[in-house]
C-alpha cells in the first residue's frame, strides 16, 4: 500500500498574525518501492512536505494516509513512525547515546521492541551503513569522523526497518568519496529491501541519476510529477523557479543555443556522450 | 518563524522616545518607578496615569500594546487586588457577609495596589517597545562602565548578552529540529508522569549542548579571526550621545516627581 | 621563497593533540597577491588545518607560515594577521556575532579600535559591497544561508583585508546562495584585485581559480592549474577527489575520437568545442 497525500494544505502559526501557508492543496502518491525525488527551491513547501509523511506535522486542509493510516489519529502515529524513517539534514546532530551500538537501538526501543529483537536490527542496520559491528559498537558516536557519524545515524533509522525512507539532503557536507557511498547505501536499500524512498536534494544529477519519479514544488504547490525526463524537458519553468538542472540538460540547452539539434531531453551524461558519440561516428 | 523573538518586544520606530539615549531611559525609568511608588492619594494617582498615556501618545505605541503587555500579569493582578479587598483591616465597613468584612480602606488599598502594578508593568515595557535589546545592552554596559575600576566585568556582561540575544532563536530552531528528529524515532515526550517526561528530554538536550558547545567553539573562532581581544581599546560604530531631548526629559520627569512629593504633603 | 608572496607556507606540519594521524605534513606553498587559489581535499585531508594556520588560529608545530612576511607564530603580529587575513567559515549560523546585520558588520573594524565615524563609512560601503544595504537593520538570523555568508564577507571587507580565506563557506549552502556567494568573491578579485583562497570540496568551484592545491592525508599531493590538476583524473580519484562531471564528459568524447580541446571544463567552453567539431566535420562531408 502506498502512502496517498490528498490536497494537503498547510499553515504556519493559523490564525496568528504571523500566519503563514507553507503549503497549497498538495495530492501525490507515494508507491510502494519506488524512488520520489523532490525538488524546489529553498522556501517551496518540500520539508514541510516531508514532515507530514509521518505526522510530524499535521495537514491544516486535506489528508495524509500512509498505508491507509491517517497520521492525524494520535494512536496511529506510533505505527506510522515506524513505517516511515526520517532521516533529517546533517542527522549526525541527534546522536545523544554512549555507545554507537545504544544510539542505534534507540529507535527499535521505542518501538517496544524486546532486547533479543533489537540486537540483530542493530547489527544488520550498522553492516547495511558499512559500520562494522565488532568495531564500532562499542565507540562513542561523538568520537566518530564525520562520515561515520552520518552513517551511524542513518543506522539509527534503519534499524527499525521501515518500509518508506524520507532523506532530507543527506549527501550534505560530504566529499564526492562520500556521497558516493551514501547513495550507493539508499540504492542497495530500494533493491534488496523493497524500501520506498523519498529524497529532497538540491542535487539534480543525483536525483535525475536515481528517482524514477520527480516531483517539483514552487511557492507551496505541486508545479508538477513525472517521470526525470518529463521533468527536466521543462527546462525553462526550473530554470524560472530558480532551481538548477542537471549538467547534461545543461550541455543540451547550451548546444541548442549553438545551433545544433538534439531531440531528446538528456538528463544524464552517460547518455548525452553516446549520443554525441554517434553523431560523430555517424558524420564520418 | 522566529523572526521576532531577536527583537524581543522591540517595535521599531522613530519616535523622540526611540531616540532618546538608551541610558537616558534607564534613567526615566527609574524616576518613574519612584513616582509610581510616591504616589499615595487617589487624585494625585491621575498624575502618572496621565505620564503614562502621554508616553505612549509620545511614543506612537498603539494602545493594544498596553492590553498585551498586561496579558501574562493578569492572574498576578486579579490575585493581588482579592488579597488586598479582604486582608486590609479598615474601620469602614462597607460590606458585610459571615466572616467576610470589606471595608473602604481595603477597597483604597486594592485599587492602589493594581493601579501602582498595571503602571509599572505598562510603563517599563515602554522601554523594551522602544529601546533595541542592542541599544539596551550598549547603554547598560556605559552605565556599568565605571565599576570596570572595581574589576567588575561591564564589557564582558554586555558581551554575553549580545551573543544571547543573537543565538537565542538560532537554538530554539535547533530544539525543534532535534526533538522532531528523536520523535521520528518514536520518542515520546508527551506521556508518562514527571520524572518519564524529564527522562525523554535526554535525547533532546544531550545532541542541543552538543550543538551548542560546537556553536561556541566556531563562534569563539570567528570572533578571534575578526580581531576581538576584549573590551580594551575597541571603539563602538554607534556612539551614544546625549541630546537636549534627554536633558529636557530628564528635568521633566524628576520635576515632577519632586511635584508629586510636595503635592503628597500638603494637606488636601 | 618566492618574491612578492602575501602568504608563504614553509615545511609546515602539525598534529592534533591526543589524534593517532598527523593532520599535516611538509607542506609547503605560497600564495601571490591578487590570485585566486583553491585547496581541495577530501573530509579530514587536512584543508581546513591548513586554513586555520594561515591567520594564526592554529600554529604550526613544525616550519613556519608568514602573512606579508610577519611569522604567524609571532604574538605582537596577530592583530596585523588576522585584520589582513580575513576568514569565512561553513556555517553561516555561528560567525554573525550580533542580532543586526550593520552592527555584525561593524564588530571587526570596532575591535580594531577604528573611529566611529570611520566604521560608519565602511559598514556602509562594505553592505553595498556585497549588495545587502537593503538588510542593514535587520536581524541577521532570519537571512538565508547565503545572505548570512554575504554578510559575514562584509564584516572582513569592513577590515579592509588583503585576502579573503573560505573554509568550505559554501558547503551548508543551497546552489543559489552557492552562487551568490561565489560571485560576490569572483567580484571581489575582479574588481578590486582581492586574493581569495578557496578551501572547498565541490570540485567545480576550484575551476574558477588560477591555481589548485590537492591535499589527501595531510600531504599536498598535487598543484597547478585547474586544467593541469583535473587531467590527472586517477591521482584525484586516490585522493577520494573526483573530476568536475564536464571533464569527465570531455575524456570520454576524446577517447572516442572527437577533437576537443583539453582546455573545455565547463558546459559553455564544451559546448563551444562540441559545436566548432561537428561543424567542422559537416563542412569536410
Amino acid at each position: 500500500m502506498p502512502i496517498i497525500i490528498e490536497q494537503l494544505s498547510h499553515t504556519y502559526l493559523p490564525g496568528s498574525q504571523l500566519a503563514y501557508p507553507a503549503l497549497g492543496d498538495v495530492s501525490l502518491t507515494v508507491q510502494d518501492g519506488e524512488f520520489l525525488g523532490i525538488i524546489g527551491h529553498t522556501g517551496s513547501g518540500k520539508s514541510t512536505l516531508i514532515q507530514h509523511l509521518n505526522g510530524l506535522l499535521l495537514p491544516t486542509v486535506g489528508s495524509v494516509l500512509v498505508d491507509g493510516l491517517d497520521t492525524r489519529e494520535k494512536k496511529l502515529r506510533k505505527q506510522i513512525r515506524s513505517l516511515v524513517g526520517m532521516v533529517f539534514q546533517y542527522p549526525e546532530y541527534q546522536l545523544f547515546e554512549e555507545t554507537v551500538e545504544r544510539d542505534v537501538a534507540f529507535g527499535p526501543k521505542n518501538m517496544g521492541l524486546s532486547e533479543e529483537e533489537v540486537a540483530p536490527r542493530v547489527e544488520e542496520a550498522l553492516r547495511l551503513v558499512g559500520l562494522n559491528p565488532s568495531e564500532f559498537s562499542e565507540k562513542s558516536p561523538f568520537e566518530l569522523s564525520g562520515g561515520e557519524k552520518r552513517r551511524a545515524a542513518l543506522a539509527g533509522i534503519l534499524a527499525m526497518r521501515p518500509k518508506y525512507l524520507v532523506l532530507d539532503e543527506p549527501m550534505a557536507g560530504l566529499d564526492p568519496l562520500g556521497r558516493r557511498e551514501i547513495l550507493a547505501l539508499i540504492e542497495s536499500l530500494r533493491l534488496d529491501y523493497g524500501t520506498g524512498i523519498v529524497m529532497v536534494s538540491h542535487s539534480m544529477d543525483d536525483v535525475a541519476m536515481f528517482a524514477d519519479r520527480i516531483a517539483v514544488l514552487d511557492k507551496g504547490s505541486l508545479f508538477m510529477v513525472g517521470s526525470p525526463e518529463d521533468v527536466f524537458s521543462h527546462s525553462a519553468e526550473l530554470l524560472d523557479m530558480g532551481l538548477n538542472l542537471p549538467q547534461a540538460t545543461q550541455l543540451v540547452r547550451a548546444l541548442r543555443e549553438r545551433g545544433i539539434e538534439i531531440q531528446k531531453d538528456y538528463f544524464r551524461m552517460e547518455e548525452l556522450a553516446l549520443d554525441l558519440i554517434g553523431r560523430w561516428n555517424h558524420d564520418r | 518563524m522566529t523572526a521576532n523573538i531577536s527583537l524581543g518586544q522591540y517595535l521599531p520606530g522613530d519616535s523622540v522616545v526611540h531616540r532618546l539615549d538608551p541610558r537616558t531611559k534607564i534613567f526615566l525609568m527609574a524616576i518613574y518607578i519612584a513616582i509610581v511608588f510616591v504616589v499615595k492619594s487617589l487624585l494625585v494617582f491621575l498624575l502618572p496615569v496621565l505620564l503614562l498615556v502621554a508616553i505612549f501618545l509620545f511614543a506612537r505605541v498603539p494602545a493594544s500594546y498596553f492590553f498585551s503587555a498586561l496579558k501574562p500579569m493578569k492572574w498576578l493582578l486579579v490575585f493581588m487586588f482579592v488579597i488586598n479587598l479582604f486582608a486590609t483591616q479598615g474601620s469602614t465597613v462597607w460590606f458585610e457577609w459571615k466572616f467576610i468584612h470589606i471595608t473602604q480602606e481595603a477597597v483604597e488599598q486594592a485599587v492602589y495596589i493594581t493601579l501602582r502594578l498595571v503602571l509599572l508593568v505598562a510603563g517599563t515595557s515602554i522601554l523594551t517597545l522602544t529601546t533595541s535589546p542592542i541599544a539596551l545592552t550598549d547603554g547598560l554596559e556605559k552605565l556599568m562602565s565605571p565599576l570596570r575600576k572595581l574589576r567588575f566585568p561591564a564589557h564582558e556582561l554586555a558581551m554575553m548578552m549580545t551573543i544571547a540575544l543573537r543565538f537565542i532563536p538560532t537554538l530554539m530552531e535547533e530544539t525543534d529540529r532535534i526533538q522532531k528528529a528523536q520523535m521520528a524515532r518514536g520518542a515520546d515526550f508527551e506521556s508518562g508522569n514527571i520524572f518519564q517526561r524529564a527522562k525523554s528530554m535526554i535525547p533532546v538536550l544531550v545532541p542541543l549542548f552538543v550543538s551548542a558547545f560546537r556553536r561556541a567553539d566556531e563562534l569563539a573562532m570567528a570572533m578571534e579571526s575578526r580581531c576581538y581581544h576584549g573590551g580594551e581599546g575597541r571603539t563602538r560604530m554607534r556612539e551614544l550621545r546625549f541630546h537636549a531631548r534627554d536633558l529636557i526629559s530628564s528635568l521633566l520627569l524628576t520635576s515632577i516627581l519632586i511635584g508629586i512629593i510636595l503635592l503628597e504633603k500638603l494637606p488636601l | 621563497m618566492t618574491p612578492n608572496a602575501l602568504i608563504e607556507i614553509v615545511n609546515v606540519g602539525f598534529q592534533y593533540i591526543g589524534a593517532e594521524k598527523v593532520a599535516l605534513k611538509n607542506i609547503s606553498l605560497s600564495i601571490q597577491k591578487g590570485e585566486v587559489v583553491a585547496i581541495v581535499g577530501h573530509n579530514g585531508s587536512g584543508k581546513s588545518t591548513l586554513c586555520k594556520m594561515l591567520n594564526a588560529l592554529l600554529l604550526p608545530a613544525e616550519g613556519y607560515v608568514t602573512v606579508e612576511g610577519m611569522d604567524t607564530c609571532d604574538e605582537k603580529n596577530l592583530l596585523e594577521i588576522r585584520r589582513r587575513v580575513g576568514m569565512v567559515f561553513q556555517n553561516p549560523d555561528n560567525q554573525l556575532v550580533t542580532t543586526i546585520v550593520e552592527e555584525d558588520v561593524g564588530f571587526g573594524p570596532e575591535n580594531l579600535g577604528i573611529k566611529p565615524s570611520e566604521i560608519r563609512t565602511r559598514v556602509n560601503e562594505a553592505l553595498q559591497e556585497v549588495e545587502m544595504t537593503e538588510y542593514a537593520e535587520k536581524a541577521s538570523h532570519a537571512l538565508s544561508g547565503g545572505q548570512k555568508q554575504r554578510v559575514a564577507i562584509a564584516g572582513l571587507l569592513a577590515m579592509q583585508p588583503e585576502v579573503l580565506v573560505l573554509d568550505e563557506a559554501t558547503a551548508m549552502l543551497d546552489p543559489r546562495g552557492r552562487e551568490e556567494v561565489l560571485s560576490t568573491v569572483r567580484k571581489l578579485n575582479r574588481e578590486r584585485g582581492m586574493t581569495v583562497v578557496m578551501i572547498t570540496q565541490f570540485m567545480e568551484e576550484a575551476l574558477g581559480a588560477d591555481r589548485v592545491f590537492v591535499l589527501s592525508e595531510g600531504r599536498l599531493v598535487m598543484e597547478g592549474t585547474p586544467r593541469e590538476v583535473f587531467n590527472e583524473r586517477t591521482l584525484l580519484e586516490e585522493s577520494r577527489l573526483d573530476a568536475p562531471a564536464f571533464v569527465k564528459l570531455r575524456d570520454e568524447l576524446i577517447a572516442a575520437g572527437l577533437p576537443v580541446s583539453h582546455e573545455a571544463m565547463t558546459c559553455d567552453t564544451l559546448a563551444d568545442e562540441l559545436v566548432r567539431a561537428l561543424q567542422a566535420q559537416t563542412e569536410n562531408n
